[in-house]
């Protein structure tokens, strides 16, 4: 299990809670040009996530950085919004589970999205099975539509669970096993990512279908 | 000063206003909590009208009882013009409002009673400047502080017209507040209630609904939704339809009748909150017309029923958008008078399977909120914290013209975010970057926001060259684009204000459009992304079947042949769903080809990259034009990535790439920038040009403002509205005029 380091201030060396700014002191930290979205929020580098302490920590660390709150002296503030911005950015990126490993993997060294577009063997097969299933239940609606939705809902947290037992098996992977590791994470993302889009087709498909 | 500097009557006290639509009320926060201000006679409500008679100003009650005898002098729902030009304005928008309205300096909105006109910001502080009375009177001591609500769709342009309005009425505008988060702060869910909140705010004129997220007196805005055409006063429109379709043929109502028409719907409305049935109508003595209906709540709740579902649906919306389940939500508050119609509260409570809150009364509890939030203000009584999002994403324009989205809607601000793009042609050397606003996939019915330009690109094959832009949004929602290419390190950026002229009726439109017309966008933007896709891979194959045939025998080039010729007739015809067959098939038909070269690539070498580099597919950049492929165009496999690598390493001819060098523009279609023969304001770079030619030694950062002005305007061909340029558009020009004094050396 990897541990968020505790850095301390440079102002006043105390332990730092939040990497941009101290309780102690008050002082705003240098910035950290190499420090992840996982650093910023003071979490583990780490897929697995507990919601509740991230939004503890959004919450806290708002309150920290937030220029309404920071006060108004011009570099104060310029600085307030950076780190409240930058704060924000890592919540986006981390509350959702798919950006989450998209990002986790690019930090460990894989593939991005472009740069390998590999699915699993007969994937792209079943996906043309789905679509169809995706159009006979947006013209059946109803029941269909709704065993389709929790279908592909169920689908979504079992990739969530795969991706948390892969990247969970990627730290304590020899270096001759994290290619693989890597490649296979890559392939469960670009799976979950067909999905995704078969899950906004079905939800906008009926909304169309409602409103006409 | 502190709360025991209020208890002893201090020097400055703090007010909060609700300027409504409809009403307006003031509000102080004294030693029994918030109490809204009232006159001689009890009443709390300022009808937020003004009239001009006889030489005479009227506010509140007085002038609303002007309406039917000066409908043309009595200025009612003001609020609705503040901070928006006439364009800004929806037709029926206007058509509802019975006196002028004209357009003033840069087109804004203005009134017109007789031979004066007023901006709406005048006519608020009239209102503005009542209640302050009022609230003198009531506390005894000057008041010139005050804290005002606005609804949380309203844009820059509208929270600086209500600051303004402020100014004019002698007050100073401590903090603009948004009205739902008032109404949770009047509830005191700030201390009581953790969790998510949703304030259900039906006015007369808008219907807007948030979830908030409270926690730790944070208070966190999860996602807003709303219409700001929606509201009690179409209530009584249906009745008024309902009424004037029994005028006797060949009869048209006049401006008095439609006023008093509106009047008695208005109390008809009131009274079936309570009664079963009322019996009302007009007369109109000199005509000898009288009009007379009789109404039981069960055929009013039909006639509103449709727009109930509406403010439904935006329900549903917020909650999609804030993340949660009906569920979830630990608490509903009711804001606004027409949330008192039984059956708003009734269905409310149904959607959301919980009582609502309505202890306070809907009319005063934004006026209640604000008076606690200008307590907080005044004694920093407590430490509270607004975390408030952006209510319509902003993005980049792409090539073909679809909009690509940096920073989604209802994302807390500040925020920053950033994305990738490349260039479309070979050797282009400047890209144009075109930000804009707004929930559709296509920049053409999104709002332009501002334009700027990355020159000085290193010359390479389209696709190689990566500008990294990133979005920074302040606490007030400023934007701030910049732009960088990553070999060089060249840059560029721009700031621009998202709101700037933007209206909270565009607001909504943009993002009612969006789910209405989601589904034809998105195929739009996916024929765009596919098309582009398809010619770059045309290109790559056409590029690498010249260098020779790679050991292929001629049957196999014909296969490929057929296929490419198949995907080139498709483009822009037929469906998308045909043209990805096609397109899949002649990445299938290309695979034996892919294949021989790239074991020749494994012998070889690529442009200087190791074999190990190449198959590690490290830093390079992604084939694909269209700079974000979506999940379901990911047919590129790495067999034709190959193809286009190796296309790339040999620079395509510049006659079939169509290479139109320096000045490219990554967004709109060339045609149109080459028949350009008149300047507007909006052609920046262009400006910039003949600025430069007409005076190459001038530095522009040395020019002033109103000579810059004076300069574009006297420029031949120069066909811009004088007016209609701002510090904004100056400075925006003198960036373009610097590019080119700069790349002049």
């Amino acid at each position: 299990m990897n541990v968020a380091v505790i850095a301390s201030c440079s102002a006043c060396h105390a332990p730092l809670e939040n990497p941009q700014r101290c309780r102690a002191c008050g002082a705003f930290q240098p910035h950290d040009p190499r420090r992840d979205h996982f650093a910023t929020l003071g979490l583990a580098r780490e897929f697995a996530l507990d919601e509740a302490l991230l939004d503890r920590r959004v919450v806290a660390f708002s309150r920290d950085l937030h220029p309404d709150l920071a006060g108004a002296a011009p570099g104060v503030r310029a600085r307030a919004v950076l780190g409240a911005a930058q704060v924000n950015e890592a919540f986006g990126v981390l509350r959702d589970a798919h950006k989450r490993a998209e990002y986790l993997l690019t930090l460990l060294g894989g593939a991005g999205p472009n740069q390998d577009k590999s699915v699993p063997a007969g994937f792209l097969e079943a996906m043309l099975d789905e679509r169809d299933a995706v159009d006979a239940a947006i013209a059946q609606g109803g029941a269909a539509a709704e065993a389709l939705r929790a279908r592909f809902e169920a689908r979504r947290l079992e990739a969530e669970a795969a991706l948390a037992r892969g990247f969970a098996a990627l730290e304590t992977a020899i270096p001759e096993e994290r290619t693989t590791l890597l490649a296979s994470l890559r392939r469960e993302l670009n799976g979950m990512a067909y999905y995704r889009t078969l899950a906004r087709d079905l939800r906008d498909g009926l909304r169309d279908k409602e409103s006409a | 000063m502190n709360a025991a500097e209020h208890a002893t009557g201090g020097p400055e006290p703090i007010v909060g206003i609700d300027l409504g639509t409809t009403n307006s009320l003031v509000a102080f926060f004294g030693k029994d909590g918030p109490q809204v201000l009232r006159d001689e006679s009890g009443d709390p409500i300022v009808p937020s009208v003004v009239s001009f008679v006889d030489g005479s100003v009227l506010v509140g009650r007085a002038a609303r009882a002007q309406a039917i005898e000066h409908p043309l002098a009595t200025l009612w729902s003001i609020k609705r013009l503040m901070g928006r030009s006439l364009a800004d304005l929806l037709p029926g928008e206007r058509a509802a409002l019975p006196y002028a309205v004209v357009a003033g300096e840069r087109g804004l909105a203005k009134v017109r009673v007789g031979e004066q006109e007023f901006a709406p910001e005048e006519i608020s502080a009239r209102i503005l400047q009542d209640l302050k009375r009022r609230a003198e009177r009531s506390l005894g001591r000057p008041v010139g502080k005050a804290v005002i609500t606005v609804p949380a769709y309203f844009d820059d342009a509208q929270r600086q017209a209500t600051r303004l309005a402020g100014k004019l009425a002698g007050l100073e505008v401590v903090r603009i507040v948004n009205e739902p988060t008032a109404a949770a702060l009047a509830y005191g869910l700030d201390r009581t209630k953790e969790g998510s909140v949703v304030v259900y705010d039906l006015g007369g004129g808008t219907f807007d609904v948030s979830v908030l997220e409270i926690r730790d007196g944070i208070f966190r805005v999860r996602a807003t939704a709303g219409d700001t055409q929606l509201g009690g006063d179409d209530f009584d429109r249906k009745l008024v339809d309902r009424l004037l379709a029994k005028l006797p043929a060949g009869v048209a109502p006049d401006a008095s009748l439609l006023q008093a028409a509106k009047l008695a719907a208005e109390q008809a409305k009131i009274e079936l909150s309570s009664a079963t049935s009322v019996a009302w109508g007009v007369a109109d003595d000199r005509r000898g017309l009288a009009l007379e209906d009789t109404l039981t709540r069960a055929e009013f709740e039909e006639l509103i029923a449709p727009e109930l579902e509406r403010t439904l649906a935006c329900c549903r919306r917020a909650l999609v958008d804030g993340d949660l389940a009906v569920k979830d939500v630990r608490a509903v508050v009711l804001v606004g008078g027409s949330t008192r119609v039984p059956l708003v509260r009734a269905r409310v409570e149904q959607f959301f399977a919980r009582k609502p809150y309505a202890g306070i009364d809907p009319d005063l509890v934004v006026a209640l909120g604000a008076a606690v939030q200008a307590d907080i203000v005044a004694g920093g009584a407590r430490d509270l914290l607004l975390l408030d999002v952006i209510p319509l994403s902003l993005g980049i324009e792409t090539y073909g013209g679809a909009a690509a989205k940096v920073v989604m809607r209802n994302t807390p601000i500040p925020t920053q975010a950033s994305d990738t793009f490349t260039t479309h042609v070979a050797n282009q050397t400047a890209i144009d970057l075109h930000v804009v606003q707004g929930e559709r996939e296509l920049v053409a019915d999104c709002r332009s926001l501002g334009r700027f330009k990355l020159r000085g690109l290193p010359p390479l094959p389209a696709g190689m060259v990566r500008v990294d832009v990133q979005f920074l949004i302040d606490e007030n929602g400023v934007l701030t684009v910049h732009a960088k290419e990553r070999f060089t390190g060249i840059e560029s950026s721009i700031e621009v204000v998202p709101s700037y002229g933007l209206t909270d009726g565009e607001v909504a439109r943009m993002v009612d459009e969006s789910f209405r017309f989601a589904r034809q966008d998105f195929e739009a933007h996916q024929r765009i992304d596919l098309e582009n896709e398809c010619k770059t891979m045309l290109a790559a194959t056409r590029g690498v079947l010249r260098a020779g045939a790679h050991g292929l025998d001629a049957a196999a080039l014909a296969v490929i042949e057929t296929a490419l010729a198949d995907v080139e007739a498709r483009i822009g015809r037929g469906t998308v769903k045909e043209l990805k067959a096609a397109y899949d098939r002649f990445v299938e038909a290309t695979v034996p080809l892919a294949s021989n070269v790239m074991s020749e690539v494994a012998t070889q070498a690529i442009a200087g990259r190791t074999v190990a580099e190449v198959l590690a597919d490290k830093a390079v950049p992604r084939p694909a034009v269209a700079t974000r492929a979506s999940p379901t165009l990911t047919s590129a496999t790495p067999i034709a990535r190959a193809l286009v690598r190796i296309a790339g390493s040999q620079p395509a001819r510049s006659e079939e790439c169509g290479d139109l060098g320096d000045g490219f523009r990554a967004a709109p279609a060339p045609k149109k920038e080459m028949a350009m023969t008149k300047l507007d304001w909006k052609d920046l770079e262009e400006i910039g040009l003949q600025l430069h030619a007409a005076q190459p030694t001038v530095d522009p950062l040395t020019v002033r403002f109103t000579d810059l002005h004076r300069q574009v305007c006297a420029l031949p061909g120069f066909v811009g509205d004088p007016k209609k340029s701002n510090e904004k558009v100056l400075e925006a020009i003198q960036m373009a005029w610097l590019d080119e004094f700069q790349s002049a050396g």
